[in-house]
């Protein structure tokens, strides 16, 4: 073994409580950086590997077949150079009954699930073979809870028929069943005994995947190609792959973050260390260099005794993080009825290893240099000189504060060394920031889904089916004593140039502005010819506030006035809303089919559904506003809570290892003011305030740290659904919380004090002294 | 004279020590107001016996009674209020606290003690005007002579009053002059009534200044001398008898 060796794994035994706390925060980091990284690489996995099994489509349009022949819709794949297409299907939202329940589902009449496009797995049961039975989407079932066997009335004709499940199958078009559109299937026969009127769907695969503006392109090429209006909806699979790993993406923003956080906090440990160790090995560094080691061999040493706890950190924590990311992983890959696969992947193992290894690295090279710089004679000099505490113009003041000495002397020593101070200082700091953070998120993700769910802020909302009439609803609604409000909305889609897909329109009837729909900025419509959309659509569309543009409603041009950006999530932000007054310029024929109901204060929400219910049972669907429980937040909640316990556990050890040294240092003095008479009790006092201090001081810097970040990451959440967040979402911390969350750094610096203050109370004077 | 301190059958035996112990059966008083010199070469036992005494260490068996307390039962906190309110220490290399300025290091005692910054404030400028040091108060050790940084540590030692003032060769880190200096400065003191127990292993040092000098050798008291003042040559009376002793 070489010199160099030897004296690494000498030290390391000397040193084994600093290389156990090194190995742990490494664990720590390398697990965190490894489930982000590994998340990175497999979320897109199982959609692109399902994607191609299933001939998944690039695009899908639907087509009106009042304007447009099947015998048209056979020539489009030509037109769009699609290598493969599949239909023309009878299309269309049909809702249904099961039990007490109501379901809308866009149902698509498939003689076979196989097709030269999108084919459909069976996940169980069989496909529909005759008229009376419906394939379900397995996302759907396990939502709903809903069984081979089970029974669905549609209630899109009067004659209400039966359907029965026969099976399940998976579709690389469904996303979270609480958050997406969902899909039934039945006979082609059937379709026109569901509903009086379908459109068509068309399902294109080309050779090369295209990308947005080509796909933006193709629908062109159809609107032009075919009469106006024939083209209702488009949807590209870009879309659905973004719907499908939103939940992946929004976890994965935060571990990456939280991952560079991780790291920050290591290297601030790990630098910590490296110059405690030179500090308190002058004469030992002078030693070495005396017989003969190079200024390298030197920091070689201090790199080596760090490197090596690295090492069995990442041993730990790659695998873990691997571990940890098999449920998140898995999850994705179970919606699509794929098997799972252990989610392994070596070169984001490596990467790991090689990002943790440099930031250690750098950690430790960089104080290290400072020992291998100094000469023989003036490191053992500076070591053999006798030790004395350091005098800082931040100690000297704190040392001074009208506390009891043992206190004002603990104060003083947190800031003896400002560098260690401040490195400490961070560890908290990331850790206050992330507590903080986690914190917030909470509260924002509950604006967030009352912004997207309970957003048209209704106390009940009624769904009509379109065989019962719009005025038997209102009459119905307005008899109602309760009523306070109505506000009813109609459905439909807009083609808007250099947008890829027509965007979702909803049209408002009544004073829509009452809903408390989120306005990011601007205002809300006020009358004919204005609209408000979410950031994405206004992006897409290259599209300000106060801009003027032209759109398409069902083939027809519209003009329209951009007067505000509101929040909106719906179609990943790809919507617009205005008055119905203003559909109605191109489509006279819209009606309502939804209805938000605001109820005079202190009505019964669930009496009133049930009562405008029991009205017709079978066309309406009536319920109190309840913001769905997203299993996507639940999930990210959880990593964020797992998160802040993994950055508090490094700021707990970066504590640790401050006060671990500060009190090795300072023994001598230690033992000094114990047998002047300090007792146990008030030398534990002095080590806990150092750690107060030094937890008070992340803590305060975490704060706004914490709160910035919190702003970020939330907008960025946003983005990826294509809006930005309201402010109401943001702003959810008040003066008490954050107090407390300062507090937690105080209580991360006591925790990780906890044991050298014991160590420092125990101090035996005679012996300390004696070794002087 | 009362007795303040009393030592019987003291032995004190360390981790592994067991057939060497540094102090095997000391017996020892000491009255109030005595000036004793404990001496004896490396490793006789000396500092042990002053660690005892000061309670920072606890015997092995036998008993170390100070003021009446039997400092062999008490608890650390015990211990703790103990070296505070009735030891004054005096360290040869003086041990005062780097990063505070030597008023504030003549305070720590008293503020320990729960007195007011006020009150620790006035006893140790006087206990400085008294030592000669007045001047030095608001410097940081570092810039002191030894001299001064010894003195200044004997002014925190008598900060809270102490009964016994325990001297650990308080002029080994000095030259000549401060040594003597320092010296006096304890003769002054006990003059005053202070009790003083220096260690020192300076035959010369403890017979010229203390007016009792204990010798111990492995461990043992080989001699107690009281010294008479007519004493023509005590210096060489006191190694002949630790010659002897030692066999």
């Amino acid at each position: 073994m070489s010199a160099l060796l030897t004296k690494v794994f000498g030290d390391l035994r000397r040193r084994r409580l600093q290389g156990v706390v090194i190995a742990f925060v490494i664990l720590l980091a390398s697990g965190t950086t490894t489930l982000g990284l590994t998340l990175l690489q497999t979320s897109s996995d199982p959609w692109d590997r399902a994607f191609e099994v299933q001939k998944g489509a690039h695009l899908q349009v639907y087509f009106d077949r009042h304007k447009v022949a099947p015998e048209q819709l056979a020539t489009t794949p030509g037109l769009l150079a699609a290598s493969a297409a599949a239909g023309p299907w009878p299309a269309a939202g049909v809702g249904y009954e099961l039990g007490t329940h109501k379901y809308r589902l866009l149902t698509v009449g498939r003689n076979s699930p196989q097709a030269g496009v999108e084919v459909l797995r069976l996940a169980s049961g069989r496909w529909v073979q005759r008229a009376g039975e419906v394939v379900i989407a397995r996302s759907f079932a396990d939502f709903n809870h809903v069984r081979l066997g089970d029974r669905f009335t549609s209630l899109g004709t009067l004659d209400k028929p039966s359907l029965v499940v026969v099976g399940e199958a998976v579709d690389i078009d469904e996303g979270a069943a609480e958050l997406s559109t969902q899909f039934a299937w039945v006979t082609e026969s059937q379709m026109p005994l569901l509903v009086p009127d379908w459109g068509y769907k068309m399902a294109y695969r080309f050779t090369r995947a295209p990308n947005d503006s080509e796909l933006r392109d193709k629908v062109a090429r159809l609107e032009a190609a075919l009469p106006p209006g024939a083209v209702q909806f488009s949807l590209n699979y870009l879309l659905l792959k973004r719907v499908f790993n939103i939940t992946n993406q929004i976890v994965l923003t935060f571990l990456l973050a939280f991952g560079v956080f991780a790291l920050l906090a290591c290297a601030a440990t790990v630098a910590n260390l490296v110059i405690g160790i030179v500090i308190a090995s002058y004469r030992e560094i002078g030693i070495l260099k005396a017989i003969g080691f190079t200024p390298l061999q030197v920091v070689g040493t201090l790199v080596g005794q760090m490197l090596l706890p690295t090492l069995a950190g990442c041993i730990l924590g790659i695998p873990a993080g691997i571990a940890l990311s098999i449920p998140l992983v898995d999850r994705a890959a179970a919606s699509l009825g794929l098997p799972s696969e252990p989610p392994f992947a070596p070169a984001m193992a490596g990467l790991t290893l090689l990002i943790v290894t440099a930031v250690v690295l750098v950690a430790a090279v960089v104080p290290g240099f400072r020992a291998g710089r100094l000469t023989a004679v003036g490191a053992i000099s500076l070591g053999s000189a006798p030790t004395s505490s350091r005098r800082t113009p931040a100690a000297g003041w704190l040392r001074r504060l009208p506390l009891p000495r043992p206190l004002a002397l603990g104060a003083g020593d947190a800031f003896a060394r400002p560098l260690r101070a401040a490195l400490t200082a961070v560890a908290v700091l990331v850790g206050v920031a992330t507590l903080v953070f986690a914190t917030g998120l909470h509260s924002s993700m509950q604006h967030f889904v009352d912004a997207t769910f309970g957003s048209r802020t209704s106390d009940v909302s009624v769904q009509r089916a379109n065989a019962y009439p719009d005025r038997k609803v209102m009459a119905t609604l307005e008899s109602q004593p309760e009523t306070a409000l109505i506000v009813a909305a109609a459905g439909g889609a807009m083609t808007i140039p250099s947008v890829a897909d027509p965007v979702n329109v909803v049209a408002y009837r009544g004073d829509s502005a009452r809903l408390g729909v989120p306005v990011i900025r601007g205002r809300w419509f006020s009358g004919q010819g204005e609209v408000v959309a979410p950031r994405a659509t206004l992006e897409e569309a290259h599209l300000q506030v106060g801009d003027h543009f032209q759109g398409l409603i069902g083939g027809q041009p519209i003009q329209l006035r951009v007067v505000g950006e509101i929040f909106a999530v719906n179609n990943l932000g790809h919507e617009v809303d205005m008055d119905l007054s203003t559909l109605a310029q191109a489509a006279p024929d819209s009606v309502p089919t939804y209805y938000f109901v605001r109820l005079k204060p202190g009505s019964d929400a669930d009496a009133y559904a049930r009562r405008v219910l029991a009205t017709e049972p079978d066309f309406l669907d009536a319920s109190a506003s309840q913001p769905p429980s997203i299993s996507a937040i639940g999930v990210l909640n959880s990593v964020m809570l797992v998160l802040a316990a993994v950055l508090a556990l490094i700021a707990v050890a970066g504590v640790f290892n401050t006060l671990l040294l500060n009190t090795r240092e300072r023994a001598r003095d230690t033992a000094v003011l114990k047998a002047l008479g300090m007792t146990p009790a008030q030398v534990l006092a002095m080590v806990a305030t150092s750690a107060v201090v030094l937890g008070t001081a992340g803590g305060l810097l975490g704060l706004p740290v914490g709160v910035a970040i919190h702003r970020a990451l939330m907008q960025a959440l946003a983005s990826i659904a294509g809006n930005n967040m309201p402010e109401g979402a943001l702003r959810v911390f008040n003066a008490p919380g954050l107090a407390l969350l300062a507090l937690a750094g105080v209580a991360v610096a006591l925790l990780g004090a906890l044991l050298p203050a014991r160590w420092a109370a125990r101090t035996r004077v005679a012996e300390v002294l004696h070794s002087e | 004279m009362t007795r303040l301190v009393e030592m019987t059958e003291v032995r004190k035996v360390y981790d592994g020590g067991a057939e060497h112990p540094a102090l095997n059966g000391v017996a020892l008083g000491i009255d109030r107001g005595e000036f004793v010199a404990v001496m004896g070469p490396s490793g006789s036992g000396k500092s042990t016996l002053l660690n005892l005494i000061a309670g920072l260490d606890r015997p092995t068996s036998g008993r170390v009674v100070v003021d009446g307390r039997d400092l062999g039962r008490a608890g650390e906190a015990e211990l703790a209020r103990y070296r505070r309110d009735r030891v004054g220490f005096v360290f040869q290399f003086f041990n005062l606290l780097g990063s505070l300025t030597v008023l504030e290091n003549v305070m720590v005692p008293a503020q320990l003690a729960g007195r007011s910054r006020a009150a620790a404030r006035g006893r140790a400028q006087e206990l400085l005007q008294k030592l000669g040091i007045a001047d030095q108060a608001h410097r940081y050790p570092a810039r002191l002579s030894g001299g001064q940084q010894q003195r200044a540590a004997i002014a925190r030692a008598l900060v809270n009053q102490p009964l016994l003032l325990l001297a650990d060769e308080p002029t080994g880190a000095l030259d000549t002059r401060s040594g003597e200096q320092v010296m006096d400065l304890l003769v002054d003191l006990n003059r005053g009534g202070q009790t003083v127990l220096l260690v020192t292993h300076d035959a010369k040092l403890a017979t010229r200044y203390a007016r009792r000098v204990v010798s111990l050798i492995d461990g043992r008291v080989a001699d107690d001398v009281v010294l008479q003042p007519s004493a023509a040559q005590p210096a060489d009376v006191v190694r002949i008898r630790v010659e002897e002793a030692a066999g």
